[in-house]
């Protein structure tokens, strides 16, 4: 039995216990307590690109997180070349929300310092960054074949 | 995908019916046999080198179906109503398995349980919609885990929002429960003041909206 899964059964026996005084908002505090709990994101889909001078990587990754609730996100992160821990939130310069099946960013290192993303077409993006750590990001819609005006 | 395992009997003419003891149902397989010449005399070639399994004796085969039921179908509620989003007109799809009727009875089952043992309700649905739980329906096939599906994501804060109203919670304790555990599990400064992407806000809004105009009184 692993470690989450005993914390489970904890939090269930202290539910149970709590039943007479509950509420909806015995809710929030399951469903809060069941967020802590739960597994971590699921990465579905990562690739990897250094920059030309080694100093960094790019890496963007499809992740499923939390369960019926949870959210499927695309995510550009931006960290030091060779770094030993996985890339956290604060390392983000790109969020995205892919509105059918994740279809992959494309990476490209356009100079030293210029990172460009293409951006496939049905992505919404939440949030992004123009700049950071010296390094500066161009945007760009995926060119889709045959389309009016593509490429 | 779904594993059927069904007896398998390779059957030829010319031979003693083979020997089916203990096999329920068996499927009989037409098998091609080309005749050659031998030292030992007439023998049967088989047409396909690689088929390895020949005998009298059955033996089950596992075949890899697409089964009806982990098959996507549109969502419609129970007075014929189909769900669609309004921005894009686009269907709403579910898993073939799920029962939104039985969905519903099962969030009324709540409903009834919070009466008499509050707490359980709460307990229940969290492990309903929590990763890998029974209503995950991006995680949960109709046997069991299946890789991560993304095309159900709406319909699952779609249901979230049916079952809880069933459950009889309010509109706003749905979305700060989503919202609360989402910021446990993927804390976005894009998210909204509840804490959830809009996009998770309108489906739920959508699913609780629903069971108001569409499934109360229709079961």
């Amino acid at each position: 039995m692993t470690k989450r899964t005993r914390l489970l059964l904890v939090m269930t026996l202290v539910c149970c216990m709590l039943a007479p005084f509950s509420s909806p908002f015995f809710g929030i505090v399951v469903f809060s307590l069941g967020g802590w709990l739960d597994r971590p994101c699921e990465i579905i889909g990562t690739e990897q690109l250094r920059s030309p001078d080694g100093k960094w990587d790019a890496i963007v990754r499809a992740e499923a997180c939390g369960g019926a609730i949870g959210t499927l996100n695309e995510y550009v992160y931006l960290v030091p070349a060779w770094a030993t821990t996985p890339p956290g939130p604060d390392q983000r310069v790109l969020e995205a929300d892919p509105v059918i099946n994740p279809r992959p960013i494309g990476l490209t290192w356009s100079g030293q310092d210029v990172l460009t993303l293409t951006l496939p077409t049905g992505l919404h993006i939440t949030r992004r960054e123009q700049a950071r750590d010296g390094v500066s990001f161009l945007y760009r819609p995926e060119q889709i074949s045959g389309a009016p005006g593509g490429q | 995908m779904s594993d059927l395992v069904v007896p398998f009997v390779i059957h030829w003419d010319g031979e003693p019916e083979p020997d089916l003891t203990g096999i329920d149902n068996p499927v009989r397989v037409p098998f091609q046999f080309v005749p050659f010449e031998s030292k030992g005399g007439r023998q049967p070639k088989i047409a396909n080198e690689d088929a390895t399994r020949i005998g009298r004796e059955a033996v089950a085969l596992r075949f890899q179906t697409v089964a009806n039921a982990d098959r996507a179908t549109q969502v419609v509620l129970p007075d014929g109503t189909p769900v669609v989003d309004p921005a894009t007109g686009r269907a709403l799809m579910m898993p073939g398995f799920v029962s939104l009727e039985g969905n519903v009875l099962t969030g009324l089952a709540l409903q009834g349980m919070a009466a008499t043992a509050p707490a359980t309700r709460e307990v229940i649905l969290y492990f309903f919609f929590r990763q890998g739980g029974l209503m995950d329906y991006q995680r949960t096939g109709v046997d069991g885990p299946i890789p991560y599906e993304a095309n159900y994501r709406d319909f699952g804060n779609y249901n979230f929002g049916l079952v809880g109203a069933a459950a009889g919670y309010s509109l706003q304790f749905l979305l700060v429960m989503a919202g609360r555990y989402n910021r446990k599990v993927n804390p976005k400064s894009s998210d909204n003041s509840f804490g959830l992407p809009d996009r998770n806000e309108k489906w739920i809004r959508a699913g609780y909206a629903d069971f108001q105009a569409h499934v109360l009184g229709h079961l």
